[in-house]
């Protein structure tokens, strides 16, 4: 009998890798593949992904050449390079998402075969999808239909695990090490609550966010990601105004996210980071000012980009947080009160 | 009966189209006055930062017409991908935290045939009998006929200008074209325009003149129809001794919504057939996907050139530009095309100098071309 | 205009609190009693490293304070080097410059809504209300609307910065200098120079088109509500005050402690940190400015990031910060 070497399928640890990676690489390994993953975001990936990239594009498309430059020197038989077109019914992902395998196959050279995936719930489900990317693989029907269904089983398993609170990287430890019926314990913090909203690949990415959850754990806030939310409330679509439905996918998580955190009453503040010349951001972070305005809830959104200096991000983080602390314990200075705020107070 | 003040957004001569479907629908129109910096500034002031030119501009038209006592606002919108879908909405939400009073009627035109415009167009009608669908009947025809007749215009100006002897005559000829077609509101007189405008372009005097260069323009569709966005760059370019050839226009969008227009689908084509190299597969929203099929298309009859213009962080069109970019550096097409972003930074003397210098690339590399060093 | 305030410092009885506000161009120190009273306050224009001009701020006060040495139960620092100066003299607090503008400005302008605060390298406005802060921003990617464009522009034009004020004063024309960003600004600055106007209406488009990026840029959304103040170094400046009054409309009021305000607030802070821990000071004290501090660098190999990691020994080895790592292995 021939021993079959496994071939080696890539994937950049960019853009949907931070929401999808579970899927996928369950759904690559049962169809016999070993998958590669690109190293860390560092400097280097993002150095490289700049000199691919044409500079007016956001900096997680940069980040993607950086990842994809890097798969290339790890000697892979294939690179998977998905087209999300629409992930619920009447939304659109952004552009740029929509002509991504055009883009990469329209800039780079020396590519090794791509392996598409069109995902467009608008006009296909999402097993027509799975079949698509087999039938690249030339698998068999049977064998997409097996990897199929327990990637999709993983996947659930995962997002479920970050609803209880985990972080992307605690439950990826969690997905890569088999184990079953994880249950997390809490987190101790000082009873300030904060929400971190954002696209996957800024918000857990360490490096892009300049370890933004490291910074907020030291000052020992209580920390929620749109994934820690409850599954059902990204079910609905929501509604921008009574005539418009809001259309782009990354976006709609994100709103959806923002609407039920602004019912939360124990919310104490804000965080949303988008990125530099990001399209849809610019737009959804106008809304979330004005209702967060509205609502009286403190709110700051952190622009990102390969430029941007730790030092602006950081003081800006600390002066929120300080904010945020000062005013629930109502720490104030004026010339008649001098801090007279009582010490049962501080324990928080 | 009251009749409703209605404005919409400027985008170059198009306001002549915009009038006729307003007022057509017996609606009063009301236009702010052409873009400019001072209408410009409010605009920046309340929209997002990283937003797209377009918007900024659009709003500050709404708010210069809003500040004159207008009370409707008609904008159109899409389903998606770009961000110009959420432009309608995310506007009303500004200006009404500005305080404004106003209606926004908005123009859903991912698919004109889905007949949606019928309603937005009756709902401006002060008349609501029956006597109504044939005003919708009319004004769409008289609409479809002006924005013909604006395609022509803009047209004949681009190809004419650079041939003129008066310095300055085409534009003249053009900007009174746009007020004949303003005043004529009849369907026969418009058809009649047609020729004439035709005659009226070829009776400027022109010269014959060696080595003009074909330009093909496209882009985004309203930074590249704005003179004020793009610094008027068709002038320039014609001014500087190019023949401007531009296939976009109100009406090739228009036909297109209707699924009617075969030359875009003949870009599709262009653009689909090439997957190997990146050409994109599907609509990605704003003009990518017919960018692409255009610069293949005039590389393969031998323009001279390619100017691409679009908002400065515009998400589709930076996509074709990567690829475009990708493109020429590989010499797949030998087409060199040139990229001008556009937003309330660029600075006009920035920009003309590399108008300029693009176009002594273009004319340098034609002189090599002719003489003899031409790769076969 | 008052930038260095000296009390007799031998009748002082009391607690007292240190500020250290560490800027990009200049690092303020200030020294508050118990009851909130501006005691001493001094500035040094930051000559390079912040450890040098912390030197000689304290050097100085060694001169001048060294009875009241003893007499310094807490001390907080602020701005951009404030871990670093935190680390250096062994403050009890680091805090952001934000808070520290705020606290002080509510302190003395009592009932103030709006802070306007201009430093050299970036920008800020706070916006409060019965003395808590409700919401702030930052000047974000670009450097326009900050000293630091005034003072290029200014030695663009040959004019020193201190003269602004008086020769934008003089201006008759209105010359609007677009672009928001500092490169366009200067390209137009330029073209605008080569088309003939005069030096005192430029400088007077200048102040304007600062404070035009300013207020779309860091104050977009927000609703300035008066009393409105003006803090930090560009505040010196008349010709921008002037031009904030024309664009916002109502009074803007420039107190006297302007530029010291960030410390006054660091040590306010350090009062309030000291107060409610009830805990002692690190503070080493006055003679910190004859300590040797040797700031050093290397390049961690561990991984492809190569982050510049660097740190500061003391005279006798003793390594008391490090920083710049991404990952946090050498953080100190």
């Amino acid at each position: 009998m021939v021993v079959e070497i496994k071939k080696k399928i890539g994937i950049p640890r960019s853009l949907l890798y931070y929401k999808y990676f579970p899927l996928w690489k369950t759904f690559f390994e049962e169809l016999g593949l070993e998958v590669v993953v690109s190293d860390k975001s560092n400097s280097k990936i993002v150095e490289i992904g700049g000199r691919y990239a044409i500079d007016e594009i956001c900096i997680p498309l940069k980040l993607y050449y950086g990842h994809l430059v890097n798969l290339l020197e790890k000697d892979i038989d294939y690179i998977f390079v998905p087209r999300y077109i629409s992930t619920t019914f009447g939304t659109y992902m952004c552009p740029k998402f929509l002509g991504l395998p055009d883009l990469i196959r329209g800039t780079m050279d020396n590519l090794p075969p791509i392996i598409e995936m069109d995902v467009d719930l608008r006009k296909k489900p999402k097993y027509a999808s799975a079949i698509q990317t087999g039938r690249q693989l030339h698998r068999s029907l049977r064998q997409i239909r097996k990897a199929y269904e327990k990637a999709i089983k993983t996947y659930h398993y995962f997002r479920n695990l970050m609803v209880k609170g985990l972080t992307f990287q605690q439950a990826m430890n969690i997905i890569n090490k088999n184990i079953e019926n994880f249950e997390p314990k809490p987190r101790k913090h000082n009873g300030v609550k904060i929400a971190v909203i954002g696209h996957g690949y800024n918000i857990h990415d360490p490096f892009i966010n300049m370890n933004l959850f490291k910074k907020l754990r030291s000052m020992k806030v209580q920390v929620v990601t749109l994934e820690n939310l409850p599954l059902e409330i990204f079910k609905k679509q929501t509604i921008i105004t009574n005539t418009l439905k809001n259309y782009w996918g990354n976006e709609e998580e994100i709103l959806s996210a923002v609407n039920y955190l602004f019912q939360d009453k124990t919310l104490d503040g804000l965080i949303f980071i988008c990125s530099f010349c990001c399209g849809p951001d610019s737009l959804i972070d106008e809304l979330i000012t004005r209702d967060a305005k509205k609502l009286n809830i403190p709110y700051i959104s952190l622009v990102l980009d390969e430029h941007s200096g730790q030092a602006g991000v950081i003081t800006r983080i600390e002066a929120f947080v300080d904010m945020i602390i000062r005013k629930k314990r109502g720490q104030k200075i004026t010339k008649e009160v001098l801090i007279q705020t009582p010490p049962s107070q501080f324990q928080g | 009966m009251m009749r409703l003040k209605v404005t919409f957004p400027h985008m170059g001569y198009n306001w002549v189209c915009f009038k006729t479907l307003v007022e057509g629908m017996g609606a009063e129109a009301f236009l702010p006055d052409y873009n400019n910096v001072k209408q410009l500034d409010p605009g920046l002031k309340h929209s997002p930062e990283w937003i797209c030119f377009p918007f900024k501009v659009t709003l500050g038209n709404f708010i210069a017409a809003l500040e004159d006592g207008c009370k409707v606002i008609a904008m159109a919108t899409d389903c998606g991908p770009c961000r110009f879908g959420f432009y309608y909405a995310v506007q009303e939400r500004i200006l009404r935290d500005l305080g404004y009073d106003f209606e926004m009627k908005y123009l859903p035109q991912g698919d004109l045939l889905t007949f949606e415009w019928v309603d937005l167009l009756k709902s401006l009608c002060p008349d609501k009998s029956l006597f109504n669908n044939y005003l919708v009947f009319r004004t769409a025809r008289l609409f479809l006929m002006k924005c013909q007749l604006v395609q022509d215009i803009e047209k004949y100006e681009g190809l004419t200008r650079c041939y003129e002897i008066n310095p300055g005559e085409t534009t003249q000829i053009a900007k009174k074209c746009v007020q004949m077609v303003d005043a004529a509101n009849r369907y026969y007189k418009l058809r009649q325009l047609r020729s004439r405008i035709r005659r009226m372009f070829r009776e400027i005097p022109q010269r014959k003149r060696n080595g003009t260069l074909k330009v093909g323009l496209t882009g985004e569709i309203h930074v590249t129809l704005d003179p004020f966005t793009n610094h008027d760059i068709k002038r320039k370019l014609g001014e500087l001794g190019c023949e401007v050839h531009m296939d976009l226009s109100l009406y090739d969008w228009i036909v297109h919504k209707f699924h009617l227009n075969f030359h875009r689908k003949y870009l599709e084509y262009l653009s689909k057939t090439h997957k190997k190299i990146g050409g994109l597969q599907m609509d990605i929203g704003g003009e990518a996907y017919w960018v692409l099929g255009e610069y293949i298309n005039w590389a393969k009859r031998g323009f001279d050139g390619f100017v691409h213009t679009y908002p400065f962080t515009c998400m589709p069109e930076i996509t074709a530009k990567s690829i475009i970019t990708k493109w020429y550096g590989d010499r797949i097409f030998d087409l060199p095309p040139a990229f001008f972003p556009f937003d309330e930074h660029a600075g006009e003397a920035g920009f003309v100098t590399r108008l300029e210098a693009y176009v002594e690339l273009l004319k340098t590399r034609k002189e090599k071309m002719k003489n003899g060093t031409r790769r076969n | 205009m008052v930038l260095v305030e000296t009390k007799v410092p031998s009748d002082i009885e009391g607690d007292l609190y240190l500020g250290i506000d560490v800027g990009s161009v200049s690092t303020k120190f200030a020294i508050i009693n118990d009851n909130m009273e501006l005691i001493y306050a001094t500035w040094a224009r930051s000559q390079g490293s912040p450890i040098k001009s912390v030197q000689k701020g304290f050097e100085e006060m060694k001169n001048s304070l060294d009875s009241i040495e003893s007499q310094i139960r807490g001390v907080g620092t602020t701005g951009s080097a404030r871990y670093l100066t935190k680390a250096l003299v062994g403050a009890d607090i680091a805090k952001t410059e934000i808070i520290a503008h705020a606290v002080a400005a509510s302190y003395y302008i009592p009932g103030v809504r709006t802070i306007l605060e201009i430093g050299g390298q970036d920008s800020k406005v706070i916006l409060l209300k019965d003395g808590i802060i409700t919401d702030f921003a930052m000047n974000t990617i670009c450097a326009a609307g900050t000293g630091s464009f005034l003072d290029h522009q200014a030695h663009r034009l040959g004019v020193p910065i201190e003269k602004f004020g008086e020769l934008a004063a003089k201006s008759t024309v209105d010359v609007v200098i677009a672009g928001r960003c500092t490169v366009f600004a200067e390209s137009d600055m330029i073209h605008k120079q080569q088309m003939g106007h005069s030096k005192e209406d430029i400088i007077k488009g200048l102040c304007e088109a600062l404070v035009r990026n300013y207020l779309n840029n860091v104050c977009k959304g927000k609703k300035l509500e008066p009393p409105i103040t003006f803090q930090g170094g560009v505040a010196a400046n008349s010709g921008i005050r002037r031009a904030f009054e024309k664009e916002l409309g109502c009074e803007i009021i420039v107190h006297k402690y302007f530029l010291t305000m960030g410390a006054i607030g660091a040590a306010m802070l350090a009062r309030e940190h000291v107060l409610h821990e009830d805990i002692k000071t690190n503070f080493r004290g006055f003679r910190v400015s004859d300590m040797k501090f040797i700031p050093k660098a290397f390049n961690c190999k561990d991984c492809p990031n190569q982050c510049e990691v660097t740190y500061v020994e003391k005279g006798d080895g003793e390594i008391i910060a490090r920083w710049g790592d991404r990952c946090g292995k050498w953080s100190l």
